[in-house]
């Protein structure tokens, strides 16, 4: 009876842990994606930013001297 | 995790055998014989207790029953009736509860025949509910005893007809079933009964056929007790003389097989009948044969008393000793329990405790990685952030740089016009002066527009320059259609290399201003640009087929200083060379 009760405490005691562990390894896994990505995004702007700026300066013609065509500002960015 | 359920499943297999174990020792201690166990009833009882706990303990159902079953036979031979009643009713409701109603029915009808002398009405009562459940069910191997015995009750009841009845109907079945042992048992109860009711001819008939039945089987002692029940029949109708050859028939075999109580009965008899025939030598003798066995009975009753008595001494010895090994076991075996309880705790604990190790490992390991991969990409983040808010800071000061002394240039420019128109007497010399001041200021905006884009722009590669050289010698083309211009770049050249943005532009400046000179001054008709690699370096010739000039008394201009400037700034030099049949202008540039 002894031997039954502790085989019944081990296995529900084996189960809980795996059941927490399984738990705890999806929410690590869900909060890491959603690091991942927001700093993925936020490279991406970074990115798309820089070049959109090196865009325009190979649009310096070196006859026209078109300098204020190519010196484009991006307010969105927070110096 | 496949591995920790193989585990977990050969756990459970190994507490499924020991089970099973358990439940072969409970079915085997409740096969014992206990008519024939000769060991005190006290031991016998507490057996049995201890098997019905153990039943208990693995959850046997069937084991308890028939640990209850035994107990209640124990406690009777004890003279415990209650206890032995309660136990056999405790082995009824388990039977019951699983279904075995032969058992039941069997059961009660046993618990009724026991105490047929103790309580005849709860006798009558079970009795009757172990034949009910047997009628209900069919059971004939139950009916055919259970009717013999109620039969008997009837009998002792006083109810001779009803005991004939059942006695009947218990022969037809084991008639049917040709229990060949029990037919002449219910033949003498038909027999004994009809004999009661003074019906000789036919308790003669019966006993008769159980007598047959006998010989036919070699039953001694069922012969030897027809012979006198047959024998007592003669002596009920008081035909005494018949009823000493039946007395003599049987007296010889229970002599032989020492049915001493047979025997005693017999000559008891025969001094009976021979006292009714007035033939006192024969009744005396057979009286005194009858007192030698009733003394010899008695004899060998205080024989076996002494005889059981030294057995109970040893046995009390003996059990004394079993009690106290069976102390030592059970001490024994309360410690191997102990053990293994603690084996089987700690083997769990160490499992849990392994599992919980191996997962928390296993959580850190997925931490690290994952902390490791979002380290770098908050490192590329922080790089291409500063990178970008740099090169935007550049951009917006290049801006005000150019918005603010652009301007102020151009008002120079402006001012300098407005001047020349404003005075209309001023000498050549000063107007000279005025245009070259002029000049000087709007190559100056060109320069620091350049200078902004250099500096905002990091590289250009060797095609982007190639493109716009081109596209330089052709707008030329077209500025001076009497000029043919050629543009060549030889083989060998690394045209994947990548320039600084302010190397590109000063290169383009150079051809730029050696391409004008030949048209402003030489009057070429040909113009060409070649660039070749040699050694590391890039060598980049502008000839033409001018007029060309006298270096050593001409005074280097603005443009060919400027040349020479550039060339400096870019680690690079220029050799000019000219004569009368035209002039080349060498820039090498290191890779």
């Amino acid at each position: 009876m002894l031997q039954l009760i502790f085989t019944i405490v081990i296995l529900f005691s084996i189960l809980g842990i795996l059941i927490w562990a399984y738990t705890e390894n999806r929410e690590l896994g869900k909060t890491h994606t959603r690091n991942i990505s927001a700093l993925e995004n936020e490279i991406a702007i970074n990115y798309g930013q820089v070049n959109f700026r090196k865009q325009h300066l190979e649009k310096y013609q070196f006859m026209q001297y078109n300098l204020q065509e190519v010196l484009v500002p991006q307010p969105k960015i927070k110096l | 995790m496949y591995r920790i359920l193989l585990f977990l499943f050969s756990v459970y297999l190994g507490l499924s055998g020991l089970n099973a174990q358990n439940k072969q020792t409970v079915d085997s201690i409740n096969k014992i014989y206990v008519q024939g166990f000769n060991i005190p009833q006290d031991s016998i009882v507490a057996i049995f207790l201890k098997n019905l706990q153990d039943a208990k303990d693995i959850g046997y159902e069937l084991g308890r029953a028939g640990a209850y079953s035994q107990l209640g036979l124990a406690y009777s031979y004890q003279g415990k009736y209650e206890e032995s009643t309660k136990s056999v009713i405790e082995a009824i409701k388990i039977y019951d509860k699983l279904g075995q109603l032969d058992k039941v029915a069997d059961f009660y009808g046993e618990l009724g025949y026991g105490m047929k002398y103790r309580d005849f009405d709860k006798a009558l009562y079970y009795m009757q509910k172990g034949k009910t459940i047997a009628e209900e069910n069919n059971f004939e191997n139950e009916l055919k005893d259970i009717y013999n015995n109620y039969g008997i009750l009837k009998e002792i009841n006083k109810e001779l007809d009803s005991a004939l009845f059942y006695f009947e109907k218990g022969l037809q079945i084991k008639l049917k079933l040709n229990d060949t042992i029990g037919i002449p048992y219910s033949w003498s109860n038909l027999a004994g009964v009809y004999g009661l009711q003074e019906n000789f001819s036919k308790s003669r008939e019966y006993f008769n056929k159980s007598l047959q039945q006998r010989l036919v089987w070699a039953d001694s002692l069922g012969i030897a007790e027809n012979y006198t029940q047959l024998g007592e029949v003669f002596m009920a109708e008081k035909k005494w003389k018949d009823a000493i050859p039946f007395m003599h028939k049987s007296l010889p075999i229970s002599l032989k097989k020492q049915y001493q109580n047979l025997t005693q009965y017999n000559y008891k008899m025969l001094s009976e009948i021979y006292k009714q025939l007035n033939n006192a030598d024969s009744a005396l003798y057979y009286f005194e044969q009858y007192s030698t066995v009733k003394d010899s009975i008695h004899s060998i009753k205080v024989q076996e008393s002494i005889a059981a008595l030294n057995i109970e001494f040893e046995t009390e010895k003996k059990q004394n000793e079993i009690l106290q090994q069976r102390t030592q076991l059970a001490e024994k075996d309360l410690e191997v329990r102990r053990k293994n309880t603690f084996i089987f705790g700690s083997l769990g604990l160490a499992l849990i405790l392994g599992l919980l190790g191996y997962l928390l490992y296993n959580q850190q390991k997925l931490k690290n990685r994952q902390l490791q991969k979002e380290s770098e990409l908050r490192t590329a983040l922080a790089k291409i952030e500063t990178q970008n808010k740099l090169q935007e800071q550049r951009l917006r000061i290049s801006r005000d740089l150019h918005d603010n002394i652009g301007a102020q240039l151009t008002f120079i420019i402006s001012s300098i016009d407005n001047l020349k128109f404003g005075f209309t007497d001023i000498s050549e010399k000063l107007g000279n002066k005025l245009n070259n001041i002029s000049s000087f200021t709007q190559q100056t905006i060109y320069e620091l527009r350049d200078t902004i884009w250099a500096m905002n722009k990091e590289n250009i590669t060797f095609e982007d320059l190639q493109a716009r050289i081109a596209n330089f010698i052709e707008h030329a083309k077209n500025a001076s259609e009497k000029t043919d211009f050629s543009f060549n770049i030889e083989q060998n050249v690394d045209e994947s290399h990548i320039f600084s943005s302010v190397a590109g532009m000063n290169i383009y400046r150079i051809i730029q201003e050696a391409v004008n000179n030949a048209l402003k001054y030489a009057s070429a008709d040909e113009i060409e640009v070649n660039i070749s690699e040699k050694e590391g370096k890039y060598y980049i010739e502008i000839t033409d087929d001018g007029i060309g000039f006298d270096q050593d008394n001409t005074e280097l201009g603005n443009g060919l200083n400027n040349m020479k400037k550039r060339a400096r700034e870019i680690g690079g030099t220029l050799q000019i060379k000219s004569s009368k049949k035209g002039t080349s202008v060498l820039l090498k540039v290191p890779k």
